[in-house]
Parts: C-alpha cells; sequence; structure tokens
C-alpha cells in the first residue's frame, strides 16, 4: 500500500464520515470550478462492467485494496500484466461457485487476454433491440463458445448486466441469465427505465 | 463539531473502511481515489446503437454516483471518450497504434458564484480524420430540470444530471466476491433514487468507422496534487 493509497483512505474516511454524520450533504458534492483538489492524472476508466469490484479485487473490502486504484490509473487500452494474477485466480474462485468447473483452459487464456484492455466491443453492422436488450458481452461469449455473434454488443442501458456477470464467471462463457439455474441478485431493472429518446437516461425525480 | 470530531469520526471511519462497501457496485467508486474524486469518479459507460436510428451510435459516461440537482463537472477534469478500430472478429483485440485512436474529451468552464455561474461545456471531436467542437452550457435546456443538449452538425451532445440507471444489490456483489453461490431473494436496490452527472453524445455511425469499436471511457484530472 502507497503512501498516497494511506492518505486517500484518510481522506476519504473524512469525507464519509462527514457524510455520515450529517456534516455533509449530496450538494456539497459540487465542484465549483474546480475548487476540490484530487490527484492529478488519470482518475478512473470504465468499459467492462465490474471489472474491478469483482474481477480483480482480491480484498475483503475493496476500498482496501490499493490494486483498484492502480488499475483505474492505467491506460485502458495498455494494461500492465500485474493485474493477471488476479484475474485468473478470482475467476478460479468464481468458476467454482456452483461446484462445476465451467472455464475450459482455452476459454479462460482467452478471457485473460480480453482483460489485457478495458472497452466494450461494439458492432455497428449488426442490430440490437432496444425494447428487450440481451447484447451485453454477446459478441465475447460467441467468441469463446466458438460461434458468430448476432448482436450489437456494447451496453445498453438498461441491460441486467450484474447477472450477466455473475452468469458469465459462475456458470462459464455459455451460460445466461435467462437459463433455468441462472444465478442473479434479484434485482432486474432500475425503478425508473431509461428512454428511447435522446439522452436515454431518466430525468431526476 | 468538537463533540462528532472526538467521537463520531472515529466510528465513522471505522465503519466506512470495514462495513460492507458500497463501492461494490458496476465502477461506483471502486477504490479510494475514486471514492474520493467524486467528479472523475465513472459510474457507468453505455455504448448502443440509437433506438431511434440504427445509423447512429450512442456513447454515455456517467460520473459522481452522489450527485444533487445542482452538482458541476470538475473543471479539471478531462473527460473522454476513447475509440479503436477491431480489424479481426476472432481476437478483439483494438488497433494498439495511439496515433489511429478517435476521441471526444468534454472539457468544462464557469460554474462559479457571482463569477460566471453557468457551467460551460467544450467537447472536441477527433473521429473521422476530421476536428469538431461543440459547445453547450450545462443547465437550461427546455425540458431539462437539470441539464442541457444541442446538436450541431449531426452530433447530439447532452450534459448534465441524470438519474443513476445502474441496479443492483451490493450484499449479493459482496457474497459472490466472497466465491459464495448467491440467489434473487430478499433482494434490495442500493441506487434508487440516486442521480449521476451524464454526458452523452449521439454520432452518425459511418464517422466511427468499424464496424466492430472497443471503445472506452476514462476520466484525467489536469490540476491536482
Amino acid at each position: 500500500m502507497s503512501f498516497k493509497h494511506i492518505l486517500a483512505v484518510g481522506a476519504f474516511a473524512l469525507v464519509a464520515s462527514a457524510y455520515a454524520c450529517g456534516q455533509a450533504t449530496a450538494e456539497d458534492s459540487e465542484e465549483a470550478g474546480g475548487a476540490f483538489v484530487g490527484f492529478k492524472g488519470s482518475v478512473d476508466q470504465a468499459g467492462i462492467v465490474e471489472v474491478t469490484t469483482i474481477m480483480l479485487t482480491t480484498a475483503s473490502n475493496p476500498l482496501l485494496d490499493s490494486s483498484l486504484d492502480n488499475f483505474n490509473q492505467e491506460d485502458p487500452f495498455a494494461l500492465p500484466g500485474e493485474f493477471r494474477t488476479a484475474f485468473a485466480s478470482n475467476l478460479d474462485k468464481f468458476d467454482a461457485i456452483d461446484g462445476k468447473t465451467d472455464w475450459t483452459p482455452a476459454q479462460k487464456a482467452t478471457w485473460l487476454k480480453r482483460l489485457a484492455s478495458n472497452y466494450q466491443v461494439l458492432d455497428t453492422s449488426k442490430p440490437c433491440d432496444y425494447a428487450n436488450q440481451h447484447s451485453y458481452l454477446e459478441i465475447e461469449r460467441s467468441l469463446l463458445t466458438g460461434r458468430p455473434h448476432a448482436t450489437c454488443g456494447g451496453r445498453p442501458p438498461n441491460e441486467d448486466t450484474l447477472d450477466v456477470t455473475f452468469d458469465f464467471l459462475a456458470r462459464g462463457p455459455a451460460a445466461t441469465p435467462t437459463d433455468a439455474d441462472a444465478l442473479g441478485d434479484g434485482i432486474p431493472q432500475a425503478a425508473k427505465l431509461s428512454t428511447d429518446t435522446f439522452p436515454y437516461l431518466a430525468e431526476i425525480d | 463539531m468538537k463533540g462528532f470530531l472526538r467521537f463520531g469520526l472515529p466510528i465513522v471511519a471505522a465503519t466506512a473502511m470495514f462495513a460492507e462497501a458500497p463501492s461494490r457496485a458496476s465502477d461506483h467508486s471502486d477504490g479510494v481515489k475514486t471514492a474520493l474524486d467524486l467528479a472523475g469518479d465513472i459510474t457507468d459507460l453505455f455504448t448502443f446503437p440509437s433506438p431511434k436510428d440504427p445509423d447512429k451510435v450512442v456513447m454515455i459516461m456517467n460520473v459522481n454516483g452522489f450527485a444533487g440537482p445542482k452538482s458541476l463537472f470538475s473543471n479539471a477534469v478531462d473527460y473522454k471518450f476513447r475509440i479503436r478500430q477491431i480489424k479481426d472478429a476472432k481476437t478483439l483485440v483494438p488497433d494498439a497504434d495511439p496515433a489511429k485512436e478517435q476521441s471526444i474529451v468534454c472539457r468544462f468552464t464557469g460554474g462559479i458564484s457571482f463569477i460566471d455561474a453557468k457551467q460551460h461545456a467544450t467537447c472536441v471531436l477527433n473521429v473521422g480524420g476530421k476536428t469538431q467542437t461543440i459547445e453547450l452550457d450545462t443547465r437550461g435546456g427546455a425540458g431539462f430540470k437539470a441539464g442541457n443538449s444541442t446538436t450541431q452538425d449531426g452530433v447530439k451532445i447532452f450534459t448534465g444530471v441524470r438519474m443513476d440507471p445502474w441496479f443492483a444489490d451490493i450484499k449479493k456483489i459482496a457474497a459472490f466476491d466472497k466465491g459464495e453461490k448467491i440467489d434473487r431473494a430478499n433482494a434490495e436496490d442500493f441506487l434508487h433514487g440516486r442521480n449521476v452527472l451524464s454526458i452523452a453524445v449521439e454520432i452518425d455511425k459511418a464517422r466511427l468507422g468499424g464496424p466492430l469499436l472497443a471503445i472506452t471511457a476514462q476520466t484525467v484530472r489536469t490540476k491536482g496534487l
């Protein structure tokens, strides 16, 4: 754990304390003209859902896992190999959840190569059903199971990508959240769905 | 306040550190630095064809999972969509040449009381071999409670506050992280009612190349410690 990480943990504890004790509110998260000072450089990156908080972390509490901060500060198109061991050991752990080995060594190797960069794959030549969203990781799962993909992939805003992630990791690349033995967190959709009109995300209440 | 510092702070700090972390959700506060630097904390990235026009691609980056109606983007953070071509569907490996990368980078100014109350966005698109700059205010759009959008040369951009579209039971994520089998019973959506700051871009797919694209989102703080 680096000095910067310890400093950040301390600062976070202060902020969290202020929120929890009512000394601060959500309105304090306004950043008037950049008045809040954070750490210079890359703050965060996002592509694959839960790539850090499920696939990478090895700590009981992600806030104590400095590898997440290290990951977030890397170039998403050029991640160093230092994260591969954690990705591999976590995949083994998740694959054992249902008591079966669902991932072949070849599939595992292909997926770990995919995790060398953090992005979403979008195929603009394939259709996507916005009213019935089932395209997240479909391109990757097709590659891993040796069939041509049929959807645009990407990530539409109403899809239950957490359930896709659970089933992908624990039940293998062929699994889907609609299987009879699928895993899930029990929350199938947001309380207010995203719309089909730009900018698509729902208006605040 | 003294009482808070003496008794509340240690208790709550310990709670924040060791209780079930609210950071276990999609990309929300996934690390200490992002939990602290909310304006740069990407909560989600969405990429999909427009449901109204399949010839358009939509990219949405959400930040600040604790946003309120008046929250602002940081004037010291670059908000980037980065796009690379994927030539081989059998590997899904993006082009390794950074020079061929396309990008949409949004920066913000203003939002300072009594000086320049409105916050302004400037988004620079480097796509399809052309550079295009689009400017808009982050508030004041007709029909938006806390946002604004503009359309220029076929590109739509929105900046402002939206409901957080992510939904999850974080206790189930924590159990899964431990290698436990989860089920759908007794679910609770931790993120119900939360808001985010959102940047949405809609652009002709022909400008992006493809058809296979690798798209990522990144926030970079240009001023700081």
